[in-house]
């Protein structure tokens, strides 16, 4: 009797926790290889300004380093640094300053751009040559302030035709309700033959945030240019995308929701100090970055799992901790399938498309096993 | 430049940065911690003021990366203590923002956060 009750209670423990086990590794399902990048005494491992490029057959991701003063260019197929482009630091040609993000629009046209600003960034070609000075002129007719740019992974600067497309983060107070309204534009374009920045005004904060007090990272949104006139936005609280075609001036809503979650968040009374930021980030979901496979014609957003233990902890680096899932959605946004990729193992900020699949970066803050000399690729398929 | 400076006389502060200054084995009474993995930023902006202050105290800096705390100052440097583990952010010295702590004589704490 008593050897019947063991048994039980052992298959119940199992059933637990092989759901659980279970759930964790599904990812590798879809796993299809590794890529180890060969790293110098001079390259950190962290990545945080790079970005997917393809050039012909030939794939690679490259990254801005701040050590060397360089954008260097890795090959995917090997993992060997082929080409390292170093830039001025100084002089009338050098970029001076601190620098945020990069974009390699071509091998004529790369852009390293100064935090904050889009004047005095600096476009350089593949041979380090210094190409122009950034100099742009506002629209004068709209008051929006200082043209805060800035070009991250989750929602990188491009240049599609002659126009670079970007965001800014606001200046302002952004715990005063009254600015988080539909009037100040988040997206903005940058003639380069007019020298001249046009302010887009279908990007504002979504009505459900505004007039409300949310914590800062919940204003950091996410978006996938698809065309000059189409992109696509996710917002870390809103479970629908939102679809924007700029020319027809439509705006849509495409439901994109998580099947472990529910979107329903509550807005801060009174402005929060950090601790009750981080707790409400950390402790809760949140949708990330939003991503189109052109290879596959699949869409992928990215959904933080909350922690369960909060306490002491910072968005940064305690994001690295949670989960996170994947969800797969195709290209007329119906749902496929959400994988679940475990916590301290992947960088949840730089996630790429490459021909063989979704791009993860194995340089988690708190994997204590990394190799500082190698940053490991992890490619998954997440059609089949 | 924007800081502001107060005088603590808290116990339990002192006692970290005597555990601290046990675990690095210095005898300097002025520290200044900095977080490089925070702000991208901060190896860039404080290079500087961070080189400027070995002159008078000991560098703690925070990385998990080594290649990116021995860029921006140089690791083997006798006051320079690179605190891979995170010792200083547990023990609850070492914030978003560089951090200078100076240890008086009669065991009272001054402290001044240090934001460009």
């Amino acid at each position: 009797m008593f050897k019947r009750k063991l048994i039980i209670i052992v298959t119940f423990i199992q059933s637990c926790s092989q759901q659980i086990t279970e759930t964790d590794h599904l990812f590798m399902n879809h796993f299809v290889e590794e890529v180890g990048l060969v790293l110098d005494d001079s390259t950190s491992n962290e990545f945080i300004y790079s970005q997917y490029f393809r050039d012909g057959n030939e794939e690679f991701l490259i990254s801005l380093n701040p050590i060397t003063h360089s954008i260097d260019k890795y090959s995917i197929a090997d993992g060997t640094l082929s080409k390292r482009i170093k830039f001025p630091t100084e002089g009338p040609e050098g970029i001076n300053s601190v620098m945020q993000g990069f974009t390699y629009a071509s091998q004529d046209s790369i852009f390293i751009f100064l935090k904050g600003s889009l004047r005095g960034s600096i476009i350089i070609n593949e041979k380090g040559e210094f190409v122009k000075r950034l100099n742009p002129s506002v629209d004068k007719t709209a008051h929006f302030g200082l043209v805060n740019h800035v070009s991250t992974s989750g929602n990188p600067t491009r240049l599609i035709g002659n126009r670079l497309h970007f965001m800014q983060y606001p200046l302002f107070d952004v715990h005063n309700p009254s600015n988080i309204n539909s009037n100040y534009p988040l997206a903005l374009e940058y003639d380069l033959q007019k020298d001249e920045i046009l302010y887009d005004s279908l990007l504002t904060f979504p009505e459900s945030y505004r007039d409300k007090i949310w914590p800062v990272y919940d204003l950091v949104f996410s978006r996938e240019i698809i065309s000059d006139s189409i992109y696509i936005i996710s917002w870390p609280l809103l479970d629908s995308l939102k679809w924007i075609d700029k020319k027809n001036r439509i705006t849509k809503n495409i439901l994109a929701k998580s099947q472990y979650f529910s979107g329903e968040q509550i807005p801060f009374s009174i402005p929060p100090n950090q601790e009750e930021e981080n707790k409400m980030v950390l402790g809760k979901f949140r949708y990330k970055q939003i991503l189109f496979d052109p290879y596959r014609k699949l869409y992928y957003r990215i959904i933080m799992h909350p922690l369960k233990e909060t306490e002491n902890k910072t968005f940064i680096p305690n994001i690295d901790e949670q989960k996170f899932s994947i969800l797969v959605l195709d290209e007329n946004f119906k749902f496929k399938k959400e994988v679940i990729f475990p916590s301290n193992t992947y960088s949840p900020f730089n996630i790429f498309i490459g021909k063989s699949g979704v791009i993860l970066m194995k340089n988690n803050y708190f994997d204590e096993d990394v190799n500082e000399d190698e940053l490991v690729l992890h490619v998954f398929n997440l059609e089949k | 430049m924007h800081s502001y400076s107060c005088k603590e006389s808290y116990q339990n502060k002192a006692s970290r940065l005597k555990q601290l200054q046990k675990k690095i084995e210095t005898k300097e009474t002025k520290l200044l911690f900095i977080n490089l993995d925070g702000c991208p930023s901060s190896a860039t902006i404080y290079q500087d003021f961070a080189k400027d202050f070995l002159d008078s105290g000991a560098v703690v800096l925070v990385s998990k990366n080594s290649k990116k705390a021995n860029a921006f100052l140089d690791l083997s440097h006798p006051n320079v203590f690179y605190d891979r583990k995170n010792i200083s952010s547990e023990l609850k010295l070492a914030n978003d923002l560089p951090t200078v702590y100076q240890i008086n004589a009669d065991n009272t704490i001054d402290s001044l956060i240090v934001g460009f």
